[in-house]
């Protein structure tokens, strides 16, 4: 369909106005929300995720296609509540406790949400007991990251006390950030690893289908 | 050969008997003042103030007993200044040690944590309870519209513009006449290379103004403003600059500028993006610092940097610093293969990233060894851990490090 290619352009070259133009105009001509959302922006999101991992665009591109994702969501969001669509997961999300950077935590949770997620953003400095409140409150993925060695340690706090409140069974945790591997997410008894924002959604997907 | 034909020997590019080492020559070569309090004591070191130059990563002042203990061939061009025990204020660190701050970073202490106020009193850097740095609070232009007239103003308001010395204290009427005294001082004090802090941060200006996620949008969608703001801050650097070096140009060997480029993965932006915005910039304040003085460039970039080497290179910098070696394209082979004869690599000599902090003395000893006898070769290399020290290096793997590093002798 014309207008879905359109609208996964506009999302690929970050055109805000013209993403929730496309949006608004699918609305009109009767298109049903839920295709919108899944053959529109998520599938845009996913050919950005795509021309990333493919060094064809770099984090600035990556950004602002992810804001025109944002603001084309917004305008569909009351139709699919409306409609009973309901997302693919709730991922909360959080630098772990101790660190304060949240510039990759911001990107992934953007391509998250743009990937049909729902974020529940619990920012930076997150204690372990404001993730177990979020799993309590229904995220069935939680996804910490560390930019620094002093504070990645407390990833395996938080995991720690998710199994000591005995919700480890009920949720996905994955881990990321500057000095985060495969292995250390292993060791800790993490779900998953991954090393940018684009295979931050890629891994969500496999570990809720796991 | 002493310290700092050392370091020129390796902008020479010429191998030398053992490679130079820096420590805390500049501020992503230090320690944190947690992690320092116990080396001292470590090597058995007389218990003295710590004293804390750098608030907001919290890094201590390396007293000349640990410099020589280490052969360090660097030295900043700040330990000149605040020599007066009235410049210091006292302050406690996060784990409770006591230790000493300028007065003009004194932290303020708030519900759950502290914070840092700029001169114009805005709360602009906080550290919560358990953290062990401070992180910004405020960007001028994401909570206000941005003006880009007003360039000088949005700068007192960014938690970076906190100085470490000289800072204010080469400020006033006089100023000029002691900046140029304490550098000359220094100068006739030590064999070490003296470096002079001077960043000309562009990408990160534009990102502490804005806010990171802000600043990179506008390199996409208005390119026009982009160009606009790095512009006007090249021109203030280059006036900054220019008085600088028309100061403290003779006295210092390396200037080093900083701009973080790279991400764990690669550049944060492509190779066309540098170009366009960056690359003839940083070409100018580089080109500009060899008219007005002997001095090398050296470019701090933290992260994966490998495809933007070819134009850092071609745009005059002599040094890429910390050469973030855990990165993906980062390894020290392909690096001095690739571009070995054509950029000098200060750093990339231990891995901080897991190793330093993790890994055992015999380990670091092992990974120390090796990345020196790939770096040396055909000179190119001062050693340096990659970054700062952080507070959770246990001192024998500091000493492992070091050690490894000054004693390797070089065999060609």
């Amino acid at each position: 369909m014309a207008l879905l290619d359109e609208l996964r352009a506009a999302m690929v070259d970050g055109q805000s106005k013209q993403a929730v133009a496309k949006v608004n105009e699918g609305l009109d001509e009767g298109i049903d929300a839920g295709t919108l959302l899944r053959e529109g922006l998520i599938a845009g999101m996913a050919e950005v995720g795509q021309l990333y991992e493919d060094g064809e665009i770099f984090v600035p591109e990556m950004l602002v296609a992810a804001r025109a994702m944002t603001a084309a969501l917004a305008v569909l969001k009351p139709h699919l509540v409306e409609q009973g669509v309901e997302p693919s997961g709730k991922v909360a999300i959080g630098t772990t406790q101790g660190d304060l950077h949240d510039i990759g935590k911001n990107l992934v949770a953007m391509m998250l949400e743009g990937s049909g997620y729902e974020i529940v953003d619990l920012g930076v400095d997150v204690p372990a007991e404001k993730f177990i409140q979020a799993i309590r409150e229904g995220a069935n993925v939680v996804a910490m990251s560390a930019l620094l060695t002093t504070t990645m340690t407390n990833m395996q706090t938080a995991i720690e006390a998710i199994k000591e409140a005995g919700l480890r069974e009920q949720v996905r945790i994955i881990i990321g950030g500057a000095p985060i591997t495969k292995t250390y997410a292993d060791e800790i008894g993490a779900d998953g690893y991954a090393e940018d924002a684009s295979s931050a959604v890629r891994l969500v997907k496999e570990v809720l289908a796991a | 050969m002493n310290s700092r034909d050392r370091v020129l020997a390796a902008f020479n590019h010429e191998e030398t008997a053992r490679v130079p080492i820096d420590f805390s020559g500049h501020r992503s070569s230090g320690i944190a003042a947690i992690a320092y309090e116990r080396l001292r004591d470590y090597l058995g070191l007389e218990r003295r103030p710590i004293r804390v130059y750098d608030i907001q990563q919290q890094l201590a002042i390396v007293d000349s007993d640990v410099l020589d203990r280490f052969d360090v061939d660097t030295i900043e061009l700040g330990r000149a200044f605040a020599l007066d025990d009235a410049d210091w204020a006292d302050w406690t660190l996060p784990n409770g040690s006591p230790c000493q701050v300028p007065v003009w970073t004194l932290p303020e202490r708030v519900e759950h944590g502290w914070v840092l106020r700029a001169p114009t009193g805005r709360i602009v850097g906080r550290m919560p309870d358990g953290a062990l740095y401070f992180e910004w609070a405020y960007f001028p232009w994401a909570e206000n519209e941005p003006d880009h007239d007003a360039l000088e103003e949005a700068m007192a308001d960014v938690m970076w513009n906190i100085p470490s010395p000289p800072g204010p204290l080469v400020d006033g009427p006089d100023g000029d006449r002691l900046l140029l005294e304490g550098a000359r001082r220094l100068r006739e004090s030590t064999d070490r290379a003296i470096m002079g802090l001077y960043s000309c941060n562009l990408m990160e200006w534009g990102q502490y103004l804005y806010r990171n996620d802000n600043f990179l949008a506008l390199l996409v969608a208005e390119p026009d403003r982009a160009h606009d703001i790095l512009e006007r801050l090249t021109q203030f650097h280059l006036k900054g600059l220019e008085k600088y070096l028309g100061l403290v140009g003779q006295y210092i060997d390396v200037v080093n500028f900083s701009d973080d480029l790279g991400m764990q993965t690669g550049p944060m932006i492509s190779p066309r993006m540098y170009r366009e915005f960056f690359k003839p910039r940083h070409a100018r304040l580089w080109q500009r610092t060899k008219e007005l003085s002997h001095a090398k460039a050296m470019l701090h970039s933290c992260g994966d940097i490998r495809l933007l080497l070819p134009d850092l290179i071609d745009a005059g910098v002599d040094a890429v610093n910390p050469v973030q070696i855990s990165c993906k394209g980062m390894g020290a082979e392909g690096l001095k293969r690739d571009f070995g004869k054509d950029i000098t690599f200060w750093g990339g000599g231990c891995d901080t990233q897991w190793l330093l902090s993790h890994g055992t003395p015999e380990e670091i000893t092992e990974h120390v060894k090796h990345q020196v006898e790939v770096m040396r070769q055909g000179g190119g290399f001062v050693f340096q851990q990659v970054h700062n020290i952080l507070a959770d290096v246990p001192p024998q793997n500091i000493v492992a490090m070091f050690d490894a590093a000054r004693s390797l002798e070089s065999v060609s």
